[in-house]
């Protein structure tokens, strides 16, 4: 099966099942991302801001887009995904420079690590992101609205018809969520 | 935690949100009741919330600029990268980050560039395979590369090229910054070829080229990056995986990558081409050939792998919006705007793309691999042909265009060529080039006219098919066409129009017989004559024609009594059908008249010759009084003059008429300086002959004029490189010696012996010149070197043929040779051969007999055979002096062996009259 045909069925299979069918796809989608990114990465001409919406509309698209139509449902499925997958990509990409941050040139740079920006952007996000992990474990739908707007980039409004409730539901459970997290990320360090 | 503990807390958080700060603590005071530790949940989880600033406001994307924008990310500026400090970004590729680097060990001040590689390498296997690669490309050395000095992996995993740091722009930005016109643009992007060339002799492939990774530097030195590299990520990255498709799509840029790298098939050389044909399709349009709307699979696909590319020459008509490397403007380019940074003008820049370059580019870009140019090295090859004029390999399928381009360049060429080889081939025999051109155009009847056309333009379409650049030198080229011509009529080209094969064999196998391929020139003669006796019956001027060009033929191959037979044949058909006047009788006569002069018969040759002299004078002045002043068909006539003139004259010199002979000569040299102009080969050829004729006479100075003047005008015609400049040198170098000009005459010799021994094709003509100059040493008694030379150019001539006509020659120059050394006991039998040869000969050469028995008798006077070597020193003096013939040399040389005989034999008065000649001589 092509990679876009398994996306598909994959996501035919997300309105069944759920669970089980979002594993398949997630790795497809990073993958997807991952590229996307790259090429962004390549050929997008300086100070052009991204819309990460639209980064994840164009994985949708190439993934899914030539062949069977898919249904609503797991359209907006497929942004909870893609967004997972955001996740995994971006905390990986903090994860390992971070990590060569404390490799080889500890010596030299120890003084100014923490002072840096993008220091403190990834120490922030890793951390984030084992908040996170613990936060689903509390209560899944916070986590998802974590998910799907801070990483998966998507509007309130997105946000409400991914997940089928009102916008103002979703506010209510950003907030929550965001306090949750940074309490814990204070906390856990 | 509990559910609905959870719950509890969700439902408090919410409905404080509501709530302001002071009355939030009211709220929960009262909510929790003494439930402190859920109090103090929901509150901290309030206040967490409230903390700025607050980094999930802003999607997370935002956080990695250096993801997408590639201009922010230094963030690894100031980082150690092996022995080097990255000092500032550079730029941002498909791979990674290019940084300037400095070294940072103080070792020695070297600044580089260090690319770093996005992907890690994870397994010892892949890190083994990327070390391997590296290794590879660190061999290339090639002033149009970039250098790859060092390699590595940084402890992270992260892969990392060290490399020449090139101070330069992109070759698209060089070349419009400095306006560059369209040929200065191909003259650039060939010195591009070659370093892809020379890469792809070292079998690695770019697999990435584009015009960021081809720098120009300020000096206009263009220089290749990243040469390889995709190579080594996709082997050292991508290992186990079976995921070429996206490694491909990762290392690659769509818009220059090959149908077979967007399909992950294997990549060869051919991508590069391909890669490098888009490169130059937007060098010199200012477009590329595809415009990708998406960076969809299927889109890239299709555009990539199906879409035919527009003519470069079209593409510049059009008007399109493109992205620039700033992301607020976008420049609208329209065929002024592409035309002003090339040749100024739309018009201008389409004349210079159309035709060639079109389809260079177009062959460049074709689908399949196999169906562009096999290699970068005929791409820049072609591209040079296109710059001298030549016809390129691209458009090979047409033939008009061959036609019409090979003819633009080389007719004067091939002309000459034809000329030049009669004249080389068939001494100064036969019809010639232009006297068929001009019987041709001649003819009378429409019908024969329309033929003729029609011969002609199949001709044409025949020298198109040569390819100039496959074959060296005119010979090469017309044996080419020749070739071809045949081949095609082999293949049934001229089916079921027997005339006009017949005339095509015939002039295809006229031209194999003046390039002494005579089996192919036999077989094309003999089916013409069948051919239009088969379509003509006998008694026809064509089958006259025929019998006349067999003749020509036979007396080639050697058959002197089937030439005359033919001769004969068509001289009678010729005088009956055409007339006793006319010019076809004249060239069969004088053919004929040639024939007898070789064979001996030289009462009968002077009267074939000199009736067909004055046939073609009558037939010139037919022609001056019909046609303007210098018409060809003149010019054809007087050629024809000439060559009778000079056979006549030649054959005249056997009969000893000399005076004759040469006031011939210098008729023939006039005519054939009218005809062909005053620096022609066949001018050269007759005053040779006529230097050669005066030098028998012994009129030497005179001889040297001439000589001289024929080697000045084949060094003109031919350069310097050349076998008939050899020749002209070997003629001159003989004549000085002859003078006792040896130290003159030693360089010239040299000269001819090292353009023989260069040149292909000589062997005979260097035999000569070694003789030559052996003879020449020996008269200095430089035995050592010239019995080598002797004896080498004797192995060769035996080689050759046993009954060579020079073995003569160069028996007597070896014999000599042994002589001067002292091994008398070894020349005399050399020397008796020699001079036995000499006596055979036919006609009787008196100098040369002189010559064998002069060098004979002083042999044998080592030998003590004194009574022999009187008689032959005798009877050579006399020959000399009473022959007419002067040759103070010889001369010379024989009375000092007499007087040595006489000495040697106790009798110093018989040699007292020969010490009183002094002066004499």
């Amino acid at each position: 099966m092509t990679a876009s045909g398994e996306v598909t069925q994959a996501l035919l299979d997300l309105d069944g099942s759920g669970g089980e069918a979002a594993e398949k796809l997630l790795p497809l989608v990073y993958d997807e991302l991952r590229r996307l990114a790259d090429h962004y990465f390549r050929d997008e001409p300086a100070g052009q801001t991204l819309q990460p919406t639209a980064l994840v509309h164009e994985v949708y698209m190439r993934l899914a887009g030539s062949s069977t139509p898919v249904q609503c449902t797991s359209r907006a499925q497929f942004f909870a995904v893609a967004a997972q997958a955001m996740r995994h990509l971006l905390i990986d990409h903090a994860r390992r420079r971070r990590a060569a941050r404390r490799g080889g040139d500890r010596r030299k740079h120890s003084l100014d690590d923490v002072l840096e920006p993008a220091t403190y952007r990834d120490e922030y996000l890793v951390a984030l992101d084992d908040a996170l992990t613990d936060l689903e474990a509390v209560d899944r739908q916070l986590s998802r609205v974590i998910e799907l707007r801070f990483f998966g980039g998507l509007t309130v409004e997105e946000t409400a018809q991914v997940m089928g409730v009102s916008p103002i539901t979703v506010k209510r459970r950003w907030r929550l969520a965001k306090g949750w997290l940074h309490r814990q990320i204070v906390q856990g360090r | 935690m509990k559910t609905d503990r959870w719950d509890r807390i969700r439902e408090l958080f919410e409905e404080a949100c509501e709530l302001g700060p002071a009355e939030r603590r009211e709220f929960l005071a009262d909510a929790c009741g003494d439930d402190d530790h859920l109090r103090v949940e929901v509150e901290s989880i309030l206040a967490a919330g409230e903390q700025t600033p607050d980094l999930l406001d802003e999607p997370a994307v935002n956080a990695f600029p250096e993801l997408f924008d590639p201009h922010r990310s230094e963030a690894l500026v100031g980082r150690r990268v092996g022995a080097y400090e990255l000092v500032k970004l550079l730029a941002c590729g498909g791979m990674g980050a290019v940084y300037l680097a400095r070294r940072a060990d103080d070792e020695y001040d070297q600044t580089v560039a260090i690319k770093l590689i996005k992907h890690r390498i994870a397994t010892d296997e892949t890190l083994r395979r990327f070390r391997a690669e590296r290794q590879t490309l660190a061999s290339l050395e090639h002033p149009n590369i970039a250098r790859l000095l060092d390699g590595g992996v940084a402890p992270d995993g992260v892969p990392f090229f060290v490399m020449e740091f090139v101070d330069g722009v992109s070759i698209d930005r060089y070349c419009d910054e400095h306006l560059l016109s369209t040929h200065d643009r191909l003259r650039l992007f060939q010195c591009v070829c070659s370093a892809v060339s020379y890469a792809h002799q070292k079998l690695i492939v770019h697999r990435d080229l584009k015009p960021s990774n081809i720098l120009v530097t300020p000096q206009g030195v263009p220089k290749l990056l990243d040469f390889g590299i995709a190579k080594v990520l996709e082997t050292s990255t991508n290992g186990q995986s079976g995921d070429r498709t996206a490694t491909a799509q990762r290392v690659m840029t769509p818009e220059y990558a090959s149908p077979e790298q967007i399909r992950a098939e294997p990549v060869t050389t051919a991508a590069d081409v391909y890669s490098l044909g888009v490169v130059l399709f937007e060098l010199l349009t200012g477009h590329r050939p595809y415009r990708l709307r998406n960076r969809l699979p299927h889109e890239i696909a299709r555009t990539i792998c199906e879409q035919d590319p527009p003519r470069p020459s079209t593409a510049v008509g059009r008007v399109e919006e493109v992205a620039t490397g700033d992301p607020t403007t976008r420049i609208t380019l329209t065929p002024w705007s592409v035309s002003r940074t090339r040749e100024g003008r739309p018009e201008r820049l389409r004349r210079s793309l159309r035709g060639d370059l079109d389809e260079i580019i177009l062959k460049a870009l074709r689908k399949e691999p196999s169906r562009r140019y096999g290699s970068v090295e005929q791409f820049s090859q072609d591209i040079r042909c296109h710059l001298e004029g030549l016809p390129v390999a691209a458009r090979r399928g047409s033939a008009r265009y061959r036609a019409a381009k090979f003819l633009r360049r080389n007719r004067t060429r091939v002309f000459v060529a034809v000329i030049v080889t009669l004249s080389l081939m068939g001494g100064l025999v036969a019809t010639t080039w232009q006297g068929w051109l001009a019987r041709e155009s001649s003819r009378k009847t429409h019908a024969e006219a329309r033929k003729v056309e029609r011969t002609n333009a199949f001709l044409t379409r025949m020298l198109a098919s040569v390819d100039p650049g496959a074959a060296t030198g005119p010979h090469g080229a017309v044996r080419l066409m020749l070739d071809e011509a045949a081949g095609s009529i082999e293949a049934g080209a001229l089916a079921g129009q027997p005339e006009v094969e017949a005339s095509v064999r015939t002039s295809i196998g006229m031209t194999y017989l003046r390039l002494g391929r005579l089996d192919e020139a036999g077989e094309h003669l003999a089916m013409a004559l069948d051919i239009r006796r088969r379509v003509l019956g006998d008694e026809h001027a064509l089958v006259a024609e025929g019998l006349n060009n067999m003749g020509l033929l036979a007396r080639a191959t050697g058959d002197t009594d089937a030439a005359e037979t033919y001769y004969r044949e068509s001289l009678r058909r010729r005088r009956e059908l055409l007339g006793a006047d006319s010019a076809e009788y004249a060239e069969t006569l004088n053919n004929l008249g040639v024939l007898l002069r070789t064979t001996g018969c030289l009462e009968s040759a002077l009267e074939c010759l000199r009736d067909a002299l004055e046939i073609r004078h009558r037939v010139l002045q037919g022609w001056e009084r019909e046609t303007a002043a210098g018409s060809r068909v003149t010019l054809a006539a007087l050629a024809d003059v000439a060559t009778t003139t000079v056979n006549l004259a030649a054959a005249l010199k056997n009969t000893g008429a000399f005076d004759q002979a040469l006031a011939l000569y210098r008729e023939a040299a006039v005519h054939l300086r009218a005809t062909l102009g005053p620096e022609h080969y066949r001018v050269a050829v007759c005053l040779n002959n006529q230097a050669l004729l005066l030098a028998d006479t012994g009129r030497y100075e005179e001889a040297e004029d001439l000589y001289r003047e024929s080697l000045a005008i084949r060094r003109t015609v031919f350069g310097d490189e050349h076998l008939a400049v050899a020749t002209g040198l070997k003629n001159l170098a003989l004549l000085l010696t002859t003078m006792g000009r040896y130290e003159e005459a030693e360089p010239l010799y040299r000269e001819a012996l090292d353009l023989g021994r260069r040149l292909p094709g000589s062997t005979l003509a260097l035999a000569t010149t070694m003789n030559n100059l052996a003879d020449l040493l020996a008269s200095w008694q430089r035995c050592d070197e010239a019995a080598p030379l002797a004896r080498a150019a004797l192995e060769i001539r035996r080689g050759r043929d046993p009954n060579h006509p020079r073995l003569a020659s160069s028996l007597l120059v070896l014999g000599r040779s042994l002589a001067e050394c002292g091994d008398a006991a070894g020349a005399q039998p050399l020397l008796r051969e020699s001079l036995s040869l000499y006596g055979r000969r036919q006609p009787v050469n008196h100098l040369k007999i002189a010559r064998a028995q002069s060098e004979l008798g002083g042999c044998l006077i080592d030998l003590d055979r004194f009574e022999e070597a009187e008689e032959l020193l005798l009877e050579s003096f006399s020959r000399v002096r009473d022959g007419g013939v002067r040759h103070p040399v010889l001369s010379r040389e024989t009375r000092t062996r007499i007087i040595n005989l006489y000495d040697a034999w106790g009798r110093p008065d018989a040699a007292a009259p020969y010490l009183d000649m002094e002066g004499h001589l």
